[in-house]
């Protein structure tokens, strides 16, 4: 489902240069549940943008859902993200002036869907969440855990193929962030959904299908 | 996807009431002052009632007589060679003063030399000086009195409310026939028609109504008497020379105002001045409506000058008005939607274009500039009540019509996409990943 093939990425500023990634070799399969390990600056987060277009490697293949997309412009970029792809962020990212609705929406309004279909769509999704009863809710007028959740349904809502998670649970507390584990678990194993997830939490990772461990930007385990 | 952009738009106008209430002020107090610069442009300067010639037409307003004094100053040099005496004697004219007399036209100067130009069409000699008390109903009022030709009406297109201007053969017969405006009809009548063959007295003489015009919505002078009469009703006014007097002159050009003050140049230059037994030197400066407006306006002795001034002012403070609220707003617009870049990249990662995200910005600044557009047309019009309550034009009437508003509204729409436009191009290429850095939202 996503292959990287000698992934390098290096930041160059005028006066130095960073090694971001170097030589990341990785190949999921559908249906695998990956976690990422590794110490805060390793390139993890990178690594999770190479994988889901927001950036580019500096050398390197990027094979997504049989697709190289490095040769796309960039709004065929954007729509073959919006249809493969759902993202869940550390901090949630819902946009403040959107209602919880509006918000799950999102992804549709993009991809052109019709007002009445993505409401019946947003509100699925934020049933399989268990927050079907908070659509007209701001995102203020949530806790962290009911924000990670809408972030989860607004992710799935256009059922993509694979979702990247980048620290879903750092912000949220143990019983919070085992709640959105157990979502994620059931999306992977239900829709069988590939899902590859960033987190510090070893006891989380160990949830998931495989580990991936990175050092200093290159893959150790 | 635009009621989306709506109901996000109102959204982040009202999340931010108080950086909304400073840009809603800046537009459309700007608004404001424009619709009322245009507002009165257009009164003063567009084609209409009584003044629907004017573009082809010049005036010919005061005439200025001179006398350059010369002065002989005689230089003598001395000086000594082989101890005789030398005298080397100079002698140099300078000019050490100008006496100046500047009034308004004689009669006879115009009839004998400018009413047969080649380059006019139609020409009207007026006096619009005098100004009468006469009491009605024990009310005093002023009235100023027109003395005009059957040429005047031709030139000046006034609206009737009813009967007619007056003619040739009544100037001919010295007959005492008067057309009235409206507001004058109004104060002595009580009523603006209906008072054909009704008299006014007049210093002495009764006159009788033929005529009834709208009051001109313009601050010229002389269309807005009170009432017009032939001149040859009254006696010539004894102080009155061939040179001046109180008579003012309008020509309709057939050609071109140019080739008319060539024209008229040569006309001037061919007049002798051994009717003046003082002055040697004669200017007429002839003058189009827009000099002649500037002019009394700024007191400038040189019409040409004036109405470049006159533009420059106008222009400059318009441009002052919009460009830099304009630039204040897209200072404003950049910062707010910083603000916003984690949603842009949010919106970016869900699958939005560039194209979508220029879009939705430039959407919530129209929306915003035309809320401040109807807010600033309630201004305009609560101004322009003021302004007209208050007569601080004299009697012009500001008003709002369909072109204003049309003006109004492009005006809006130019604020709005500028003041948006580069903004939400500056942040509709934003990097994903950094937009997302930013963890504001």
């Amino acid at each position: 489902m996503i292959q990287l093939e000698n992934i390098h990425k290096v930041y160059r500023t005028k006066t130095i240069e960073t090694t971001a990634l170097n030589n990341i070799n990785i190949h999921i399969k559908k249906g695998e549940f990956v976690s990422i390990m590794g110490p805060s600056g390793c390139g993890k987060s990178t690594l999770l943008n190479v994988m889901g277009l927001l950036d580019e490697p500096t050398s390197g293949k990027v094979i997504v859902a049989d697709q190289e997309v490095a040769n796309y412009n960039s709004k065929a970029t954007a729509a073959f993200r919006n249809q493969t792809l759902g993202f869940i962020f550390q901090s949630f990212h819902l946009i403040p002036d959107l209602s919880v609705i509006d918000n799950v929406e999102l992804p549709l309004l993009y991809r052109k869907v019709n007002a009445k279909q993505r409401k019946a769509l947003a509100i699925q999704a934020l049933e399989s969440v268990g927050l079907k009863n908070r659509t007209g809710h701001f995102p203020n007028q949530l806790s962290g855990g009911q924000k990670q959740r809408v972030a989860i349904a607004r992710a799935i809502v256009g059922q993509p193929d694979i979702l990247l998670a980048d620290e879903p649970t750092g912000n949220l507390d143990s019983v919070m962030g085992n709640e959105v584990m157990d979502i994620l678990l059931q999306l992977n194993q239900t829709l069988n959904t590939t899902i590859v997830m960033v987190t510090h939490d070893e006891n989380m990772a160990k949830k998931t299908h495989r580990l991936l461990r990175i050092y200093d930007g290159s893959q150790v385990a | 996807m635009i009621k989306n952009y709506i109901i996000l738009a109102w959204r982040v106008l009202s999340r931010k009431k108080f950086f909304t209430f400073i840009t809603l002020f800046g537009i459309s107090f700007t608004l404001m002052v424009i619709m009322l610069l245009t507002s009165f442009l257009q009164t003063e300067f567009s084609q209409k009632a009584p003044l629907k010639n004017l573009d082809k037409l010049l005036f010919f307003e005061q005439i200025t007589l001179k006398k350059i004094h010369l002065d002989t100053v005689t230089q003598i040099d001395t000086s000594y060679i082989d101890q005789v005496a030398q005298y080397d004697t100079t002698y140099t004219t300078k000019e050490t003063g100008t006496d100046m007399s500047r009034s308004g036209f004689g009669e006879e100067i115009l009839q004998e030399q400018f009413t047969k130009l080649e380059s006019v069409e139609k020409s009207t000699i007026y006096n619009s000086t005098a100004l009468f008390d006469i009491f009605q109903n024990n009310n005093k009022i002023s009235v100023s009195v027109n003395y005009c030709d059957p040429n005047f009406w031709e030139i000046f297109n006034f609206d009737f409310i009813e009967g007619r201007p007056f003619n040739a053969s009544e100037m001919s017969q010295e007959l005492p026939v008067m057309v009235i405006n409206s507001e004058f009809c109004k104060k002595y009548f009580g009523r603006t028609q209906n008072v054909l063959g009704e008299e006014i007295k007049l210093e002495g003489k009764q006159f009788q109504v033929i005529g009834v015009v709208h009051k001109p919505n313009v601050s010229m002078e002389a269309v807005n008497s009170y009432a017009f009469v032939p001149y040859t009703v009254f006696p010539k006014n004894p102080n009155d020379t061939y040179f001046f007097g109180g008579y003012q002159m309008t020509f309709l050009t057939a050609n071109g105002l140019d080739k008319t003050r060539k024209e008229m140049d040569f006309v001037s230059s061919q007049i002798s001045m051994d009717k003046h037994d003082y002055y040697e030197v004669l200017e007429i400066v002839p003058k189009s409506y827009q000099e002649s407006y500037a002019q009394n306006m700024l007191y400038n002795d040189d019409p040409t000058k004036s109405l470049r001034w006159m533009r420059i002012i106008l222009f400059g403070l318009a441009g002052l008005f919009v460009t830099l609220p304009i630039l204040n707003l897209i200072n404003l617009n950049v910062s707010r939607i910083m603000d916003r870049s984690a949603e842009i990249g949010v919106r970016k990662a869900f699958g939005a274009t560039k194209m979508e995200i220029l879009t939705q910005f430039v959407f919530e600044n129209v929306v915003q500039t035309i809320i401040g557009g109807i807010i600033g047309l309630g201004l305009t019009f609560i101004a322009i009540y003021l302004i007209n309550d208050s007569q601080i034009l004299g009697s012009v009437k500001l008003s709002i019509d369909l072109l204003f508003f049309i003006y109004s509204f492009i005006i809006i729409g130019i604020f709005g996409i500028l003041s948006g436009l580069l903004p939400a191009y500056r942040m509709s290429k934003l990097q994903i990943v950094n937009a997302l850095k930013s963890i504001k939202l």
